[in-house]
């Protein structure tokens, strides 16, 4: 197919950038689909941002609204930051799917439907009581009315399968044609489907067709004028793969473990959306990692407790109300001064919430979620990319400081994906963990090293160390169990100011945009993608604006204070109602603080924040 | 790690830390017996962690000479899983009683004893809450007056000993905190998730 594509080209529009958006039932494979055209166009070399938005429910009713599951790619040859507001291409394989995400569709913009799926019965299920392939409803858009059932039925109907089998290659039949329209080969997704299907030859080989019937369906019909092409992106030079965030932290963890000369430890209870950084450690045993699935989420952290206490590079996996459970070990690891990562990849909430959706609600739970005076550093991932990252520095900052660190990524960049530059793991800086003493030096367990004041990490097993922590206070130096009024003030003081102290060891906020001026958006984690394309765009327009996007939450990096007096206005956007502004306020009153918020479990669209930011500029 | 460890005696187990258990509780029995019984394992002194909950009984990891983590409440089996994991050579004793074991810390123990990951689990069961000062706890028996149940306890008691074979768990010893001198051979078995249960009167609650 690759040969074809090339001899095309010729006839192409080229565009920077597509935004295109698969929807169908939970069961029609939209995921699958998705994910195939988005790893198509990254061997292509474009640069990429994808959106899973699918269902809570296990399999919901099949047609209904509440079971549609879409996957949303934006690949472009210019840099692409998030998955992009407003979709070029919709495929709605159902009445449903067309129902709730046609709002996401401008008008003039391409709609694919399957026409076959559009009887009297679904359309009740969706709500309709006209068919809008009919009605008009849908004369504004470029319509693409197909018949993808039937026809994917016919190309593989000599090959007797039974009705399931025949209409489960039905999203092949879509790809194929989307895969035409923007000039994508067809061999990754066969090889895919090969390595999937290899041990049902049938299953594959009517897969296989059934894409390739879709690709030619697409280029014979005369309702499809042209192709589009995408040229490969200019990135920086390397060799990229294409990552989602959960892997990337898991990876950003494996690379820690190797490069702190540390065995690494997860304890976890399956929860969503974080569940994914348990089955990719799972599969690296081959590394040294030991991976527990634990009876509850107590048991997950204070199972990496104790590997902490035993010498390892030790974290948990969760999700805010996991958090929640959490907060009395995270105490624990407070106060006897273990290393620990917790990774909280946020949901929305409060309680079971929104399971499937992104939010940054659980700042204040990070910060503040325990009894007595339990400081944590706190870090949070920008993009899926930036994940390897931070699960890197959280495990340094852990390991040197001997502190609990929460990461808060989300449940938008946990899922979403993004390409990812494959790095030696000698480029990254080595970590050293609190050194153990040497065999018969003079040591206590809580004494500590003046800069830091990190306490050394004398671990069992080790002859001439044994000594005994807890969760009772403790006397500063021998670590003996403590009921001393001015040692306790001494010790909440000194467990607060060695989180403070990190941040002499954390790089300094970087500004995109204007570095002085108007008005500086601050942003935190998962929103980086939105902010900074709504504010490069009006800083290109010659607006004076600046974005400050925060990756270590506390302690904040040294520089916040030069940086927020250099702006005439300041506003906070986090998807929450306003957590890091009140925590700006607390940490440096002397600030006026804007906000925007939005809290729908949805991420930021570049559009409103641009129309926010405008209006905020042009009130002078 | 694994050279010949010196010849140790009860003492070289006992820490500097005073005792601060009740005058005449079980429990001093318990941690002599546990004293007097590590000598006899082959192991060095490094190579022994004791891990406690909550409770009066969870004090233990202080007076031992070992490495020790006095945990949160219910939670010694879990923390004791992660080290155990961690490091295999370990000997790994997980200390606690009735409420810290079998109420708060109950999910933690039938999954700790069902998994077999090759602790020690000592359980002092004195039918009550002692620390925080008499309530009744899953072992009470019934009709028991205690603070919380002063017109006699309502609920019926878990025997820990079904309990630990509904988990299939490998060994099982009870033994009485009055007879010190059988202890070190209750501390001795084969190699697997051991669970010993003293039944020990509580002084104070």
């Amino acid at each position: 197919m690759s040969d074809t594509a090339t001899t095309q080209d010729k006839n192409k529009i080229r565009l920077d950038r597509v935004v295109i958006r698969f929807a169908g039932d939970s069961g029609d494979g939209m995921q699958l689909t998705g994910s195939q055209f988005s790893d198509t166009s990254a061997m292509l070399g474009n640069d990429i941002a994808t959106f899973p938005n699918y269902p809570a429910e296990i399999r919901a009713p099949e047609g209904s609204i509440y079971g549609v599951s879409g996957f949303q790619v934006h690949i472009g040859e210019v840099e692409i930051s998030t998955p992009g507001d407003d979709v070029d291409v919709l495929v709605a394989m159902n009445p449903a799917a067309l129902k709730t995400n046609i709002s996401a569709v401008q008008h003039g913009k391409t709609i694919i439907v399957d026409v076959d799926e559009f009887t009297t019965k679904n359309l009740g299920k969706a709500g309709y009581s006209d068919n809008p392939l009919e009605d008009g409803t849908l004369s504004p858009y470029n319509l693409i009315p197909a018949p993808i059932t039937q026809l994917s039925r016919g190309a593989i109907k000599e090959m007797g399968l039974d009705n399931t089998s025949m209409n489960r290659t039905r999203n092949m039949f879509a790809l194929g044609m989307v895969f035409w329209m923007f000039s994508r080969p067809l061999d990754y997704t066969i090889k895919f489907l090969e390595k999937k299907f290899g041990h049902k030859p049938q299953i594959f080989e009517a897969n296989v067709k059934v894409l390739k019937a879709g690709y030619h369906y697409a280029e014979t019909m005369e309702l499809l004028t042209s192709a589009y092409t995408i040229l490969p992106a200019k990135m920086s030079e390397g060799t990229y793969r294409i990552l989602m965030g959960n892997t990337a932290l898991a990876w950003g963890f494996l690379a820690a473990a190797e490069r702190s000369g540390k065995h690494l430890f997860l304890g976890s209870y399956p929860i969503t959306p974080a569940s994914d950084i348990l089955h990719e450690l799972s599969e690296h045993q081959h590394f040294g990692v030991t991976t527990f699935q634990a009876e509850d989420e107590i048991a997950g952290i204070c199972s990496a407790i104790g590997a902490s206490f035993a010498g390892n590079l030790a974290l948990t996996t969760t999700s805010g109300p996991g958090l929640a459970l959490k907060s009395e070990a995270i105490g624990l690891a407070v106060m006897t001064e273990l290393p620990l990562v917790i990774v909280d990849v946020q949901r929305g909430g409060p309680s079971t919430g929104l399971p499937t959706k992104t939010e940054q609600a659980d700042l204040l739970q990070a910060m503040y979620g325990r009894n007595g005076e339990s400081p944590v550093i706190i870090v949070a991932p920008s993009s899926p990319s930036n994940c390897f990252d931070m699960a890197y520095e959280a495990s340094r900052l852990a390991l040197e400081h001997m502190t609990p660190v929460i990461i808060l990524s989300d449940g938008y960049i946990a899922n979403g994906s993004a390409p990812w530059r494959i790095r030696s793991v000698k480029e990254l800086e080595t970590i050293k963990p609190a050194a153990a003493p040497a065999p018969g030096e003079e040591w206590l367990p809580y004494l500590r090293n003046p800069e830091t004041l990190a306490r050394r990490w004398a671990t069992p097993g080790m002859p001439g160390f044994e000594h005994r922590i807890g969760g009772l206070e403790k006397e500063d130096g021998t670590g003996h169990i403590s009921y001393d009024p001015e040692n306790h003030e001494h010790m909440v003081k000194l467990r607060a100011e060695k989180v403070r102290r990190v941040e002499n060891y954390i790089p300094e906020l970087q500004i995109d945009g204007a570095e002085s001026g108007d008005l500086l958006v601050v942003g935190w984690g998962g929103t980086y993608g939105s902010l900074h394309t709504a504010v490069k765009a009006l800083h290109e327009e010659g607006h004076q604006i600046g974005l400050a996007h925060f990756h270590y939450l506390n302690p904040m990096p040294r520089n916040t204070q030069d940086v927020f007096a250099r702006y005439k206005k300041i506003v906070v956007c986090e998807l929450n109602l306003g957590q890091f502004a009140t925590l700006l306020r607390s940490t440096f009153p002397e600030f006026p603080y804007l906000k925007y918020n939005k809290v729908q479990g949805l991420p930021f669209t570049v559009f409103e924040l641009n129309a926010h930011f405008r209006e905020l500029l042009n009130a002078k | 790690m694994s050279t010949q460890p010196p010849t140790y005696t009860f003492k070289d187990f006992a820490s500097d830390q005073e005792v601060r258990w009740c005058p005449g509780c079980g429990d001093y029995v318990i941690l002599r017996g546990m004293q007097k019984a590590l000598p006899l394992m082959g192991k060095r002194r490094e190579d022994f962690v004791f891990i406690s909950g909550i409770g009066c009984s969870s004090r233990f990891p202080y007076y031992m000479e070992t490495y020790g983590f006095h945990t949160i409440h219910g939670r010694a089996p879990a923390i004791a899983t992660g080290v155990k994991l961690s490091n295999p050579a370990l000997s790994v004793w997980v200390m606690t009683g009735d409420g810290d074991g079998l109420a708060i810390g109950g999910n933690h123990m039938i999954h700790v004893i069902r998994r077999n990951v090759d602790l020690n689990v000592v359980l002092f069961n004195n039918k009550i809450y002692g620390l925080t000062k008499g309530q009744f706890s899953p072992t009470s028996d019934l009709g028991q007056k205690t603070k919380s149940s002063p017109y006699g306890n309502t609920q019926p008691p878990f025997n820990f000993g079904e309990l630990t074979i509904g988990s299939a768990g490998q060994f099982y010893a009870r033994i009485p905190d009055n007879n010190p001198n059988d202890m070190a051979d209750i501390l001795w078995p084969p190699k697997t998730t051991r669970v010993r249960r003293w039944s020990r009167s509580c002084k104070t609650a």
